[in-house]
């Protein structure tokens, strides 16, 4: 009992991560920022940003499931629009040309272009 | 506002390639802009025009689009992209992003440089001021139809800001402390999300706004053991395998098929295709008589969480095997052996026959 009452409360780590009642690690604030989103309905999309700095770094937030998760993806500059037509296709565009391209699993590089 | 200092005080920051917005109709149209304008023809992207410089772009068909630039505005008509002048009493509006109503109809929110946030419609090839307002700048606006919609932005303390809007007015809506907000979608009349710095995500459920909560996903996904199609495989005959995966959080990513037909010394990968709910497919070529046919299921979730299926270190296995199984081939066998043997006794049989024609009379006409 005393075990699982200490697991339902939320520990905060500095004021960057804290732990939620299952475990899971919780961003709180990485200092980036979402600049666009797309879903398809209510049930999935992805949203993406990042920082917005010479350099800095892109994120992608997945909505699954009813959740909002961090995905990995390649490495990318920040990221400043996103597009999906359905679950398995869209693209995402950012800083430096980059263009990312989902296919249903994961984000992937799309090299064809004539940036 | 967020966006516009993309073009203006940011300049420094960015590169002459940075693309800022995407819209894409279906997986063979699409429109991207930043310093330039380009087109996506389901294949590859390619710039068609590099006097038009984008902070956003929105797209409600192959024959209705919007491209705002801050200055300008651009309107897709299905052939070609036409500049459209905003009116405004400053001389100096910026609108940041637009919201498509429907095939003639659609919504922006800017700024007047030197004086308030706006609201603009577009009809009619023309761009209406709808609402002049102070008190925050406008980043984004969602517009469900013509007459219920949402828009976010920040006010002079960086912190998120969201307004109800109904094509005629706006009302501030009460929401958590947040920083600035950069994008709204409002899917529903009771469903919307709104994004913005930290990163943060409101929820809207139709009465309240509240923050969700990021998660990062440290599950890897579930990988059930694999379903062979032919128990047994004859040689060049290709293999059908079919395993169902699961992720309760972030959702599988990619499956692979793993097989080698050397005994481990070379493994190929094969990317397993989703075929049905959680069910993928892979296929594993045909090979000789006698190969001894290896494989495993690795799966990723989407935040590179994997699983490996191998059957506790022993592989799920196949052995290939003769097309006519070796009891096939004996019985054969015998059965060739014994034909020389029918054809002697017959050959006999019809010899003796031959020799007593009388015998045989009688014995036809006592039949």
């Amino acid at each position: 009992m005393v075990v699982s009452a200490l697991l339902g409360i939320v520990l905060f780590v500095g004021a960057e991560v804290c732990l939620s009642g299952n475990g899971e690690a919780l961003a709180i604030n990485s200092g980036k920022k979402l600049f666009d989103a797309s879903m398809i309905d209510d049930g999935f999309g992805f949203a993406v940003g990042g920082e917005f700095v010479v350099g800095g770094e892109g994120v992608i937030v997945e909505y699954i499931n009813g959740r909002w998760y961090y995905i990995a993806h390649p490495t990318t500059p920040t990221l400043m629009g996103i597009s999906l037509i359905n679950e398995t296709y869209g693209f995402a565009v950012g800083f430096n040309g980059t263009i990312l391209f989902f296919d249903g699993m994961s984000w992937q590089h799309h090299n064809k272009r004539s940036l | 506002m967020e966006r516009s200092c993309f073009l203006t005080e940011c300049h420094g920051s960015i590169t002459t390639k940075d693309l800022f917005d995407v819209s894409l109709v279906d997986d063979s149209f699409g429109f991207a802009v930043g310093y330039g304008l380009y087109k996506f023809d389901g294949e590859s992207w390619s710039l068609v025009n590099e006097n038009i410089w984008g902070v956003s772009i929105e797209l409600y068909s192959r024959n209705f689009g919007i491209i705002l630039d801050g200055w300008w505005t651009y309107i897709y008509n299905g052939t070609h992209w036409k500049r459209l002048i905003v009116d405004t009493l400053y001389g100096s509006i910026f609108l940041g992003e637009a919201s498509i109503v429907n095939d003639s109809v659609a919504f922006a929110v800017g700024e007047d440089v030197d004086g308030p946030s706006v609201v603009y419609r577009y009809q009619n090839n023309s761009w209406s001021l709808m609402n002049e307002f102070y008190g925050g700048s406008p980043t984004s606006i969602s517009m469900f139809n013509e007459t219920l919609g949402l828009i976010v932005g920040y006010g002079m303390d960086a912190k998120g800001i969201v307004w109800k809007y109904n094509g005629t007015a706006l009302s501030r809506q009460s929401i958590p402390e947040v920083g600035i907000l950069s994008k709204v979608l409002m899917l529903s009349p009771d469903r919307a999300f709104a994004f913005g710095d930290g990163p943060t995500i409101l929820r809207y459920d139709g009465v309240a706004w509240t923050v969700e909560q990021i998660l990062q996903d440290n599950a890897p996904p579930f990988v059930q053991n694999p379903f062979q199609e032919l128990e047994t495989v004859l040689p060049n005959e290709t293999v059908t395998i079919l395993v169902n995966v699961t992720d309760a959080e972030s959702g599988v990513g990619e499956v692979t098929l793993s097989y080698t037909a050397d005994d481990g010394v070379t493994w190929t990968n094969a990317t397993m295709k989703k075929t049905a709910g959680d069910t993928y497919t892979g296929w594993i070529p045909g090979f000789l008589n006698g190969t001894n046919v290896k494989y495993k299921i690795t799966a990723y979730d989407r935040a590179k969480n994997f699983y490996i299926n191998d059957n506790e270190g022993n592989y799920f296995t196949y052995i290939v095997v003769p097309e006519f199984p070796s009891w096939t081939v004996l019985l054969l066998t015998l059965f060739a052996l014994t034909l020389p043997f029918i054809y002697i006794l017959n050959m006999r049989r019809k010899r003796y026959s031959d020799q007593c024609p009388v015998k045989n009379k009688i014995l036809r006409d006592n039949e």
